[in-house]
């Protein structure tokens, strides 16, 4: 399987991606590494933080894979794509571009992951015109250093995340 | 009318008790003031902007509520896991004070959702509020001032 | 909902709300930015004559019934708690739910929240909405109307354009 590097502020982790499970949402991601940009962490869905694909990166993907009807395991990259028919009231923390349209890499570092208000949203599995959400990788190598640092992210902001490929 | 004003960076705020629906509440809320403490955003509320209170005193379930609003000040018990990166040994809830300022949040326990007591109404001041707590997500989180006026 | 409205957009369509026994009258703007095709094929039908009855899964909700034809895409969906004062349109498939609620296996309606502790759902729990108007004025008197609906029964409520 490939493999995915992520650096966040001087700390590392390896994934290795579901490409016999889902190998077009891997392809397509594959393709458009290296993705980097300011993550920030999540409100709704607990110990997560994510990295949104702005620009040429954008990724408008059909759902693949089996339906996992909403649950969620620490270490889970999941692809997420929102419908710009979502309100989800002010997105103030976001940039301008996702205010209603969002395409990111959802990146679950501990637990919970996918708790809280994500996890009894209506929307899930709803329908693919509303919301994609496709578990692509896990992490295979998470260490403490890198999960510290997502942390941090919820108390002192933003922090650049770099995803590349892990070329053997 | 009791009143307390709320600070977050250079965003002030003030709230009405409602001492008529929330008396215990209320009550206890005015012991622990003022509160000046590490703000931090919920992770799993959504919009909410929330203060630990180290209070040894049993808050009671009053003026609950499923369904928190815009605007809303709640007091409740949240989940260890939600606070720390891990389960504290021994601790498994805290004592917090809270605010939401925006809609799509409402709080969440381990299972469902989780009844808070709202204790007041935020009447001035929540567009501030809305704007330097996502201000605050993006640069990071100050301080959190509750205090009686 | 949206970013700062463009003032050099088309003013706001405003809808006015009544009940045919009652003085309360509400008015609502329309979301056209956020939900504009709701809110156009809803403005198509109006005027709206509507059996509104209090919801029995929801809060402090009132609904109309259309007919089950009216079937709109997702739109300005509304996941979670709505505040006072939101009119949402929703419609569920043919045998979604268990049984038929309110005698109906399948439904298209309009919904409108007039207190807080609300929740449009059913009997499987939170349901999605299209969020595509808000009463601007007169939530109280038209609250009272609402309220008094779970002791009192339906009313006949009326929706017309704010010309």
């Amino acid at each position: 399987m490939r493999k995915l590097h992520f650096e966040l502020s001087g700390a590392s982790a390896i994934a290795e991606m579901h490409d016999d499970v889902v190998p077009k949402t891997c392809d397509a991601v594959w393709d458009i590494l290296p993705v980097e940009g300011m993550s920030i962490h999540a409100n709704w869905a607990s110990r997560e933080i994510m990295l949104h694909l702005a620009g040429e990166k954008i990724l408008r993907l059909p759902p693949e894979g089996p339906p996992r009807h909403g649950a969620i395991a620490p270490g889970d990259i999941v692809y997420f794509w929102r419908s710009p028919q979502m309100s989800q009231g002010k997105q103030l923390a976001y940039s301008s571009e996702f205010q209603r349209e969002l395409s990111e890499f959802a990146i679950f570092y501990g637990e919970p992951s996918g708790g809280g208000l994500n996890a009894q949203d209506p929307t899930r599995g709803a329908g693919a015109d509303l919301e994609v959400t496709t578990l692509f990788a896990t992490f295979i190598d998470l260490p403490s250093e890198f999960t510290d640092r997502c942390e941090e992210i919820r108390h002192n902001g933003l922090k650049k995340l770099i995803v590349k490929r892990l070329e053997t | 009318m009791t009143r307390v004003k709320i600070t977050l960076g250079s965003a002030e705020a003030l709230a009405e008790l409602d001492v008529e629906g929330a008396p215990k509440t209320t009550s206890w809320l005015k012991t622990v003031l003022p509160v000046e403490a590490q703000a931090i955003h919920s992770m799993e509320n959504g919009r909410e902007v929330y203060a630990l209170i180290d209070d040894p005193q049993q808050v009671p379930e009053e003026n609950q509520t499923i369904y928190q609003c815009v605007g809303d000040l709640v007091v409740y018990y949240k989940p260890a896991i939600f606070v720390k990166p891990t389960w504290p040994r021994h601790v498994r809830s805290f004592l917090v004070v809270g605010f939401i300022y925006e809609r799509q949040s409402a709080i969440r326990g381990m299972s469902g959702p989780l009844a808070t007591n709202l204790v007041g109404k935020i009447t001035e001041g929540i567009d501030a509020l809305a704007h330097e707590a996502p201000r605050m997500r993006r640069e990071g989180f100050g301080e959190i001032g509750i205090s009686l006026v | 909902m949206s970013s700062e409205p463009d003032e050099s957009l088309a003013p706001t369509r405003r809808l006015r709300i009544s009940f045919s026994d009652s003085e309360a009258v509400a008015v609502a703007d329309l979301l056209d930015d956020d939900c504009p095709n709701t809110c156009t094929s809803l403005w198509d039908m109006l005027p709206l004559h509507l059996n509104a009855i209090h919801d029995i899964w929801s809060g402090h909700l009132v609904l109309g019934h259309l007919d089950s034809k009216v079937v709109l895409p997702p739109e300005n969906v509304l996941t979670y708690i709505p505040v006072p004062g939101d009119i949402y349109y929703y419609y569920r498939p043919p045998n979604y739910f268990r049984g038929s609620p309110y005698g109906r296996v399948e439904s298209a309606e309009i919904g409108f929240v007039y207190d807080r502790d609300t929740r449009p759902q059913g009997p499987r729990g939170p349901e999605s909405v299209n969020l595509f108007a808000r009463i601007t004025d007169g939530l109280d008197d038209f609250a009272k109307v609402c309220e008094n609906m779970i002791y009192r029964g339906q009313k006949d409520l009326l929706i017309e354009k704010v010309e």
